[in-house]
């Protein structure tokens, strides 16, 4: 959890944000708190100027007193001389003291009454040593003023003790205050070292953390590179950029091998590179790329390159506009050499089309010898009728043995030409798909094998077909070589039974549906009640010439189910077979719905 | 512009700025701060000098005051001429007057001033002799013109309103005084 924030660039922003808050906080908090404890020193140096100018008030008046006292012992007017100028020198710390005091009304007054009671004092003085008998310090009235001025003198003394006690006091609750910030202000510096410091460390792991990503991420992007650099080699790529503002390109150490250079051997220019471009190629590319500036997506630009050797490339290239951080468009592309594709392509279309010459050369020739072939064979029946008509009575009974085989051969040939050309027919190009009513083409069918089914009583019942897109006369020659197989197979003393349902179904439900191109097909199934077969031949009895019985107990060629095969893989459909030896077999063709 | 687009140069450059704003804005405070104190410093230092010139001055008045009233008692005794008699009671009343004034104002401007006189008996000789009687009074007279000097001088001297006022008051009073006296001296030198 914790490691997934400490990835959130968002996470990492805000705890910055916070850090840089806290430091602030702090730090204003220190400010203020400085602040403070100079404030607090100011108002304890503030009380005791206070205290050091109460203080020397008294000791003016005390000088005085004790000058007074001199005078009168002495009668030497220079032991007055404190006295005189001592109202000036307690004017004097009143000024002082009037500033101190300017905020503080207890002390002004007090300094007002003090004022009031130094005046009288010093009145006294003035009474004492001018009242003063001749020699007689025994006058009752000098003693009585002196001892007023004692009075007077106790009096200031405590109205001065009581001002330094309110000073005192005053300094007592400031040196509280001034402690307590002075406590504070290391907690809160000692908070701001202590914040920079966590700040720092949780900096300096997070950029340690990303160096190290970084590393790891660099390491990787050289496997990456190498790696790159060999696969483009391996399947002969090679890459580029366009900074189409600047236009400026890059290309990849393979590119310059696609063009049959050595890595970097020339500056990356769209005008070097289009040196090597085939003089026809040119003038396309040179579009294709004006078309490259405009679009995001580019299409595939094919164009061929001549090495200095002389050998022509194809190249293919692909490239993808994008828009970078400074808003500049850079086409990525790639450039791929096809030539060895390209030979490929060529000798496979070679090879394909002298496959289709083959084909139908083939074809052809089946038709043709078919077809030539049944005219002396018509020759051959033809005499033999006559030889049989008209010279039986001279032959011997072995002549006659062996004009029966000969005619047996010739109506066995005349059947397998009969098949072949069928066959070959099927195999015929012109294959026109129409859509076809299906009944009409079993009935027709039907009416093909009238003779037989006849002849055999066979009953043939079937669900009503719809219509489809097929080759009318093909679809007729399936159900004839199934009906007439279903007919021929029949077991021995049975009525043949046949059977032909018809549903539409879904390609991926079907067995035997594989690799279907289309979703739905007609599914036609024909059961018989016939001889059936063993289901280990259930493929094999699709190949061309392939029989399961002797010619001499059921006649044929081994060419019908072969057609047929041939018929529904015209109709890009599936055949399959499934037999039960004496119980009868079934036979599922499925014709697709497009 | 095209860096501006860019969110995280943005955010830079907006601290960046913002931190050297509030750098300079502390120095100027912390420079501001040091000013006002050097000049908060040297305004107290430039009241507690006036408050005790004020203070000088006003003791000063306040003793010539108080001399004058003296001589003006002492006078009243050896001036016999009825016309000189009331000058000089005047006299003593207006400086009376002003004396009151000026404890007012020294008591509420914490000055200490004396309320009796410091003149020695033994200064002055006061008796009938005209020519004692003419040194008194010109003695009286110097008093009074110190006194109109020493308020010249406290005007000068002084900002405070309380003072200025008292001033206006005393001066046209001392004034007077100085008049009366010197009418009192001419009377006196006339009869002689």
């Amino acid at each position: 959890m914790i490691k997934t924030l400490s990835n959130n660039i968002s996470f990492l922003r805000t705890m910055l944000y916070i850090s840089a808050l806290v430091i602030l906080v702090v730090g204003a908090l220190t400010y203020r708190s400085i602040t403070e404890v100079t404030k607090s020193s100011e108002m304890i140096t503030h009380t005791y100027k206070v205290n050091v100018e109460l203080e020397q008030v008294l000791s003016y008046l005390k000088d005085a007193e004790t000058g007074q006292r001199g005078y009168i012992i002495t009668n030497d007017s220079i032991f007055l001389e404190p006295y005189i100028s001592g109202r000036s020198k307690i004017n004097n710390s009143f000024a002082e003291l009037k500033v101190l005091a300017k905020d503080n009304t207890t002390l002004t007054n007090s300094l007002k009454d003090l004022n009031l009671l130094i005046n009288k004092r010093l009145l006294a003085f003035q009474t004492s040593y001018r009242s003063l008998p001749k020699n007689d310090i025994d006058d009752p009235a000098f003693i009585q003023n002196f001892k007023n001025g004692r009075v007077l003198m106790d009096s200031i003394r405590d109205q001065i003790k009581g001002a330094i006690a309110i000073q005192n006091n005053l300094l007592n609750q400031r040196n509280n205050e001034y402690k307590s910030d002075l406590m504070a202000t290391p907690l809160l510096l000692f908070s701001l070292l202590l914040c920079s410091l966590l700040l720092m460390y949780a900096a300096y792991n997070s950029i340690y953390k990303n160096i190290k990503q970084l590393k790891a991420t660099n390491e990787e992007l050289e496997i990456f590179k190498e790696s790159t650099n060999q696969s483009e080699i391996v399947s002969k790529h090679g890459s580029w950029t366009w900074n189409v503002k600047t236009n400026t390109f890059t290309y990849s150490d393979n590119l310059y091998r696609l063009l049959g250079e050595q890595p970097q051997s020339f500056k990356p220019t769209i005008e070097n590179f289009l040196t090597y471009v085939h003089p026809e190629d040119v003038e396309q590319l040179s579009k294709q790329v004006e078309q490259m500036k405009e679009n995001v997506e580019l299409p595939y630009i094919y164009y061929r390159v001549v090495h200095k050797n002389g050998n022509v490339k194809h190249l293919k290239a692909y490239g993808k506009s994008l828009v970078n951080d400074e808003d500049e468009t850079v086409l990525l592309g790639t450039t791929a050499d096809i030539t060895d594709e390209i030979i490929s392509f060529k000798v496979l279309e070679e090879r394909n089309a002298e496959l289709e010459r083959n084909n139908k050369e083939l074809s052809s020739f089946n038709y043709v010898a078919s077809h030539d072939l049944q005219e002396p064979l018509r020759k051959i029946q033809t005499f033999l009728s006559r030889l049989e008509d008209e010279e039986v009575d001279k032959l011997s009974p072995k002549g006659i043995r062996y004009i029966d085989r000969i005619k047996n051969a010739a109506t066995r040939m005349r059947l397998l030409i009969d098949d072949l050309l069928q066959f070959s027919r099927s195999n015929k190009a012109d294959k026109v798909f129409e859509d076809s009513n299906i009944n009409l083409i079993f009935e027709a069918a039907k009416q093909d094998l009238a003779e037989v089914i006849s002849a055999e009583n066979a009953i043939i019942t079937s669900d009503a077909f719809p219509s489809m897109k097929v080759i009318p006369f093909q679809i007729q020659q399936l159900f004839v070589n199934l009906l007439g197989n279903a007919i021929k197979y029949k077991a021995e003393g049975v009525i043949p039974k046949i059977e032909i349902t018809h549903q539409v179904v879904e390609a991926d439900k079907e067995d035997g549906i594989t690799k279907p191109k289309n979703q739905f097909y007609h599914k036609l199934v024909f059961t018989d009640n016939g001889i059936g077969f063993d289901n280990t031949y259930a493929e094999q009895i699709f190949t061309l010439f392939n029989r399961l019985h002797n010619k001499d107990e059921y006649s044929g060629t081994g060419i019908g189910l072969s057609i047929c095969k041939k018929i529904v893989e015209n109709h890009k459909g599936y055949i399959t077979a499934k037999g039960e030896p004496n119980k009868g077999a079934t036979f599922t063709v499925f014709l697709p719905i497009d | 512009m095209k860096y501006l687009k860019n969110r995280r140069f943005t955010v830079v450059l907006f601290f960046t700025v913002l931190l050297i704003a509030l750098s300079f804005n502390s120095c100027d405070e912390f420079i501001k701060s040091k000013s006002q104190q050097n000049k908060e410093t040297e305004q107290t230092q430039q009241t507690i000098a006036t408050n005790k010139n004020e203070a000088k001055l006003l003791l000063m008045l306040s003793k010539d005051n108080q001399d004058v009233i003296h001589l003006s008692k002492k006078l009243q005794h050896v001036v016999t001429k009825d016309s000189a008699v009331a000058l000089i009671k005047k006299i003593e009343e207006t400086h009376i007057e002003i004396a009151e004034a000026f404890n007012t104002v020294a008591t509420n401007k914490l000055i200490s001033i004396p309320n009796y006189s410091e003149i020695s008996p033994s200064n002055i000789v006061l008796d009938s002799s005209q020519e004692n009687k003419i040194k008194a009074l010109q003695k009286l007279k110097a008093i009074i013109d110190n006194q109109l000097f020493l308020l010249d001088k406290l005007s000068k001297t002084t900002n405070s309103k309380t003072f200025k006022k008292l001033i206006v008051k005393a001066d046209s009073k001392i004034n007077d005084s100085l008049t009366r006296t010197k009418n009192i001296i001419n009377t006196l030198n006339t009869n002689s």
